[in-house]
């Protein structure tokens, strides 16, 4: 019989029955001794509040909010960035090309391609010819909106193109 | 082990419905451990979230060689120490002093069954333990509230299990102490 006061350790073992072959020289132990006893009441105790606490709870509807975050990615949406980027890319260009006069630009392409390789004579020479057709220099409003719109519709490519690329890696 | 296999497929294959279920299953494990870890109430979901979309961008990553609830388990715990690292908290506090002689406590107070009220106990527990340093923290849920073992607890914190052992042996002792250092046995 064990007649030695019990250790934190021992009396925490003994809680959870988990001294073995020591556990009934421990019972044995309690039964003469009212210290050791109080210090196991003391432990059953707080590992009956370790054991019942609370105070945990996510809000309701969490585990649907972060599915939320995560499906429609794999899922519709997947390559859409992608499909609307050039379906708009399409809209401005043919939009571009539908209210202004742009026929200055396939005379300045032929210009050039038909100037020997495309001497600096030769762009000059076509771009005057286009300012000389357009009174109102329709190229200055048109050739910004179309860098603009092309640098747009680049950046969303590029986007849906990384985004795919890292829901692929994920995967 | 099959069902569970057939669950992770679905979410990989895309199945939203089945990752939600996958967060309510898991979603009280990492709230223990994500509460527990984390001081700051206003930040405690958001990393409950994010423990939970850094589980679905690395499930494919899943062998099977552990049980499930230890690799979400040891993802929250990982997440909840890059927060601390990243705020700059303490993850051990200065302990000088605890470790108090044990002729000196055994059997100091008796307290007697009917003056304890669970709720009043819950509430000082928790405050005390909000007081342990971080892992002592970690580790007392998860052995009490998740009822882990001591090997699972191992894996999740990546340490040994006699490491384990004993910061739990040492966790108890001073909650043990310092509960009855601030409350008289009869207000416990």
């Amino acid at each position: 019989m064990k007649s030695e006061h019990l250790t934190h350790e021992e009396a925490q073992g003994y809680v959870e029955n988990a001294l073995g072959p020591r556990q009934e020289s421990a019972a044995a132990h309690l039964e003469a001794c009212g210290n050791c006893r109080a210090l196991v009441k003391q432990y059953e105790l707080l590992f009956q509040g370790l054991k019942d606490e609370t105070g945990f709870e996510l809000p309701a509807g969490f585990a649907q909010s972060v599915a939320a975050k995560v499906a429609p990615q794999r899922t519709l949406s997947r390559y859409s960035g992608l499909i609307w980027s050039l379906a708009g890319s399409a809209a401005a260009v043919f939009l571009v090309f539908y209210f202004l006069d742009m026929s200055w630009l396939g005379e300045l392409v032929s210009g050039i391609l038909s100037g020997a390789g495309g001497t600096a004579d030769s762009v000059a020479s076509a771009l005057q010819a286009v300012n000389a057709k357009s009174p109102i220099r329709s190229e200055l409003v048109a050739v910004p909106l179309l860098i603009l719109l092309s640098v747009a519709a680049l950046d969303r490519i590029i986007l849906s193109i990384r985004h795919s690329k890292a829901m692929f890696l994920a995967l | 082990m099959a069902a569970r296999r057939t669950q992770i497929d679905r979410i990989l294959a895309g199945d939203g419905k089945a990752f939600e279920e996958f967060v309510a299953q898991y979603q009280r494990l990492v709230s223990h451990v994500v509460f527990r870890m984390i001081d700051n109430r206003a930040d405690r979901e958001d990393v409950c979230q994010d423990v939970f979309l850094k589980i679905h961008g690395s499930l494919s990553g899943f062998r099977f060689e552990s049980k499930l609830s230890t690799w979400v388990a040891r993802i929250a715990y990982n997440r909840c120490l890059n927060y601390i690292e990243k705020k700059k908290l303490p993850l051990f506090e200065d302990l000088c002093g605890e470790n108090e002689s044990i002729d000196s406590v055994a059997g100091e107070y008796v307290l007697p069954d009917a003056l304890v009220e669970q709720q009043d106990l819950s509430n000082r527990l928790r405050r005390e333990i909000d007081s342990l340093p971080v892992p002592f923290r970690a580790i007392l849920t998860l052995y009490h509230l998740d009822e882990l073992s001591y090997r699972e607890i191992s894996r999740i914190m990546e340490m040994p299990e006699g490491t384990v052992k004993s910061y739990l042996h040492r966790a108890r002792r001073l909650l043990r102490k310092r509960l009855l250092a601030k409350y008289q046995p009869e207000e416990l």
